[in-house]
């Protein structure tokens, strides 16, 4: 069963009664809530995504509740929980979605060491897989929305899975996060593109996420294969740039930007090093969405000619 | 419990067992990166430290001129690039001698 094929009373009713889960491959996770934003949210974010049935084993049990007391009559706030147990300062009710999310990527991190577990947006062209690693404000999540607006397959906004066995890499092809500027930008380049309202005052200054496409959800099963590393920067009308970039910085890089890189020590190394081995690794500068979207289109028909 | 594993024997390739401290992945002329299983860091060698080091870990004890010898017969270099070459390797040696990268422990490459 799709989410989108539950009624809003159904899903709010079993996200109310902790009997939700979400089918996000390789994992499954149970969402509690009884706000009425997360619900919204949920419903629209997830809508082409399947639910598990409910004696599913599930990975990760992370509830979104509305915290009690008197400040919650002065400014209600949320609270999150990952097992039962608290976790994370409370935040704003309005960023009751946000924190889902947020929540679902620290679970992931945190816990799913069977994967080496990177930074970096991750899509995906006939099969080819693409990362892009990046610290904040480098334009990573822009860029990542803009080019799966354009044909490109999404597999992750934040985390890319990489199978530590055969060296593929996976992604859950949740909603993208999109900041500040980035959500104007990407409003005007894909107007079709199905976004959350955007949510002021949050640590990372306004948020909204980014529905993903359906043809992603129904994909999301299918690992890719890694073939480049492309390390983003936005910088305002620069023209679309792209150049050679030292692999062993990059392995080094990768490893900076993983979650669990020292978790799998000499395994960690060796998975790191094959992942680095197999790709062409490159710096990327751009300043139009339309240019940077031809450049990995470019990139991608290279490949195909080459293969 | 601890009585029954103190009396165990030792497996029979426990005297012999090679450790391997150094993990290396090497990218040519984009350098390489080593592993450190000991300590768990990774550090960055360019070009020149990543081809010093397994000439260091066949003789940990080498000088630096010893090394540029072994260097210049195996690259372009000619006699009159041995001063500057010198300088560079001493600069290198500093460096890997400073990672622990010049223990004679074998290392393994991917």
């Amino acid at each position: 069963l799709k989410v989108s094929e539950l009624a809003r009373d159904e899903l709010a009713s079993q996200m109310r009664r902790g009997e939700f889960l979400l089918d996000l491959p390789p994992f499954i996770a149970s969402i509690r809530s009884d706000l009425a934003g997360v619900v919204r949210d949920v419903a629209t974010m997830y809508g082409a995504f399947d639910t598990a049935p409910p004696a599913t084993f599930v990975d990760f049990h992370i509830e979104v509740l509305r915290e009690r007391g008197p400040r919650g009559w002065l400014r209600p706030q949320a609270r999150f929980f990952f097992d039962g147990q608290p976790a994370f300062a409370p935040l704003p009710e309005a960023q009751g979605y946000s924190m889902v999310e947020w929540g679902l990527n620290w679970c992931v991190a945190a816990h799913a060491h069977e994967y080496l577990i990177i930074h970096a947006a991750v899509i995906e062209k006939a099969g080819r897989a693409v990362l892009l690693p990046a610290r904040p404000g480098a334009g990573k999540s822009t860029l990542c929305a803009a080019l799966v607006q354009s044909g490109w397959r999404l597999l992750s906004d934040e985390l890319a899975l990489v199978d530590i066995e055969t060296g593929l890499v996976r992604g859950m092809a949740r909603p993208v996060n999109l900041k500040n500027a980035s959500i104007a930008a990407i409003r005007s380049f894909a107007p079709a593109a199905v976004l959350t309202s955007p949510v002021p005052d949050t640590l990372k200054g306004t948020v909204a996420l980014m529905q993903p496409p359906d043809a992603s959800v129904l994909r999301v099963r299918e690992p890719a294969e890694p073939t480049w590393i492309v390390l983003p920067r936005y910088v305002a009308n620069a023209p679309a740039e792209v150049v050679a970039h030292n692999r062993a910085q990059t392995l080094l890089l990768m490893a900076d930007q993983s979650f669990n890189y020292d978790v799998h020590g000499a395994n960690g190394f060796a998975a790191m090093s094959r992942l680095v081995g197999r790709c062409s690794c490159h710096r990327f500068t751009y300043g139009k969405m339309h240019e940077a979207v031809a450049v990995f289109d470019e990139l991608a028909s290279q490949e195909e000619r080459r293969s | 419990v601890n009585s029954a594993l103190d009396s165990a024997p030792l497996p029979a390739s426990a005297n012999t067992a090679t450790v391997t401290r150094f993990l290396v992945t090497d990218f040519g002329s984009d350098g390489a990166v080593v592993y450190d299983t000991a300590s768990g860091d990774t550090h960055l060698l360019d070009p020149l430290e990543a081809e010093l080091l397994p000439m260091l870990v066949r003789q940990p004890e080498a000088t630096a001129v010893a090394l540029m010898h072994e260097f210049v017969d195996s690259s372009d270099a000619t006699p009159d690039d041995e001063p500057a070459v010198i300088e560079r390797i001493e600069r290198a040696l500093i460096r890997l001698r400073g990672l622990g990268l010049d223990s004679a422990l074998p290392l393994e490459s991917f």
